[in-house]
């Protein structure tokens, strides 16, 4: 399966599937009995520090958005109107969390020079590329997501969301099932 | 069903609200928008979300709506004249579904709550979505599902901003994702563009049969 969390990773997708009925339990969702959870302050939302999340967001964005611009010429032709329209979401994405870190009180973080990306070759290679690239970030922002004070978390799960549509879309333009579970966690 | 019917956010405290508004709040609103007032989650519920602190409450109500959702889509698969693909596609979200219904459920359980009344069949769902009863085509049966799935993206996106257990918000996260790609293999299904907008918010149910936003 192609969503699937590290073994650190705070939420593993395997867990969640290995269960069944009981995939958030069996997840260690629900390791704690009641009283547990009760006194479990580990689980609770404490206050981070907002901005640096936020910061780590856009760069993020800004890496998706380079990955797709790189990706672009190792593409068929086809494919290039769907890497193009994600492109721009990438782009409208990094907008929104560039704003959301003005609000925080940092200074938005310009796209790096140079992210490092590996050798591409040919297409399928550049749409399992993007798939990973979109699969980072959908682990950080459910890792991250809990870790934000509210206020950010709406528009941040909105950002996922859409993240989670083009893995599935680029899975799909693989021949891979768009869906393949019904927890989508990505992959640190 | 013996409970008295009335209108979805009639007497609820976020009465007041605009739809796009209540339903934002979380899926606690948007059940108590959905179920038969005996069957409703309380006002006390819906409070609980608007201040951020029941996790019950809205893990309750989260349940609720996937309950509602799992029966929308046996309605449909039983209704509607479908294609062998479309009915696959139908299919394969339902038992997602039913998955959301089983990890909600199960860490309901885990937290010493309890599940509120299930939505019994189809006309409990009809309240909110009354285009149910109507669907006959594909095409319909479609629309109608990628409604259905648009108004669980956006009943989640407010409850992980309400949610306080850190490993609920993420199940929620898992979830809201899950149905923003049913989205997608729907939208694709019918022709549309896949991911219409950027920032996937969801939408409220239109009641309008056949219609999707």
């Amino acid at each position: 399966m192609h969503t699937e969390a590290t073994p650190g990773h705070a939420l593993s997708r395997r867990g969640l599937l290995s269960g069944g009925l009981a995939g958030a339990a069996a997840l260690g969702l629900g390791a704690c009995g009641p009283s547990d959870r009760q006194v479990d302050a580990k689980n609770k939302h404490e206050p981070t520090d907002d901005a640096a999340i936020l910061v780590r967001a856009l760069d993020l964005e800004h890496q998706l958005a380079a990955g797709y611009t790189a990706a672009l010429g190792h593409l068929r032709p086809a494919s290039r109107p769907l890497a193009r329209r994600l492109l721009a979401h990438e782009r409208r994405h990094a907008s929104s969390v560039a704003e959301l870190v003005g609000q925080a009180g940092a200074k938005p973080n310009p796209p790096r020079a140079r992210y490092g990306f590996r050798a591409l070759a040919g297409e399928a290679d550049a749409l399992s590329f993007l798939t990973d690239l979109e699969n980072t970030a959908i682990a950080f922002y459910i890792d991250a997501l809990p870790k934000l004070t509210t206020r950010w978390r709406s528009t941040l799960a909105a950002v996922l969301t859409a993240e989670a549509e083009h893995a599935a879309v680029l899975m799909g333009r693989q021949g891979r099932p768009l869906v393949p579970s019904a927890f989508v966690v990505g992959k640190a | 069903m013996s409970g008295a019917r009335q209108p979805s956010l009639a007497g609820h405290p976020h009465a007041g609200l605009s739809r796009r508004e209540a339903l934002g709040l979380g899926t606690a609103t948007l059940a108590a928008a959905t179920l038969p007032a005996t069957l409703a989650p309380t006002a006390a519920h819906a409070q609980a979300v608007g201040q951020g602190s029941d996790d019950k409450a809205i893990l309750r109500a989260a349940l609720a709506i996937e309950q509602a959702v799992v029966i929308a889509y046996d309605d449909l698969l039983a209704r509607a004249r479908l294609s062998a693909p479309a009915r696959g596609t139908l299919q394969a979200i339902r038992a997602q579904e039913r998955q959301h219904v089983s990890a909600l459920l199960s860490f309901l359980r885990e937290i010493g709550g309890a599940p509120g009344p299930a939505p019994r069949g189809p006309a409990d769902v009809e309240r909110d979505f009354p285009a149910l009863a109507s669907v006959r085509s594909e095409r319909q049966a479609l629309a109608f599902a990628i409604e259905l799935e648009q108004t669980t993206v956006l009943g989640y996106n407010g409850d992980v901003s309400h949610l306080n257990d850190q490993k609920l918000v993420q199940l929620a996260a898992s979830i809201m994702c899950d149905e923003g790609q049913h989205l997608v293999m729907l939208r694709s299904a019918l022709g549309q563009e896949p991911i219409p907008t950027p920032l996937e918010k969801g939408a409220p149910p239109t009641g309008a049969p056949g219609k999707t936003r």
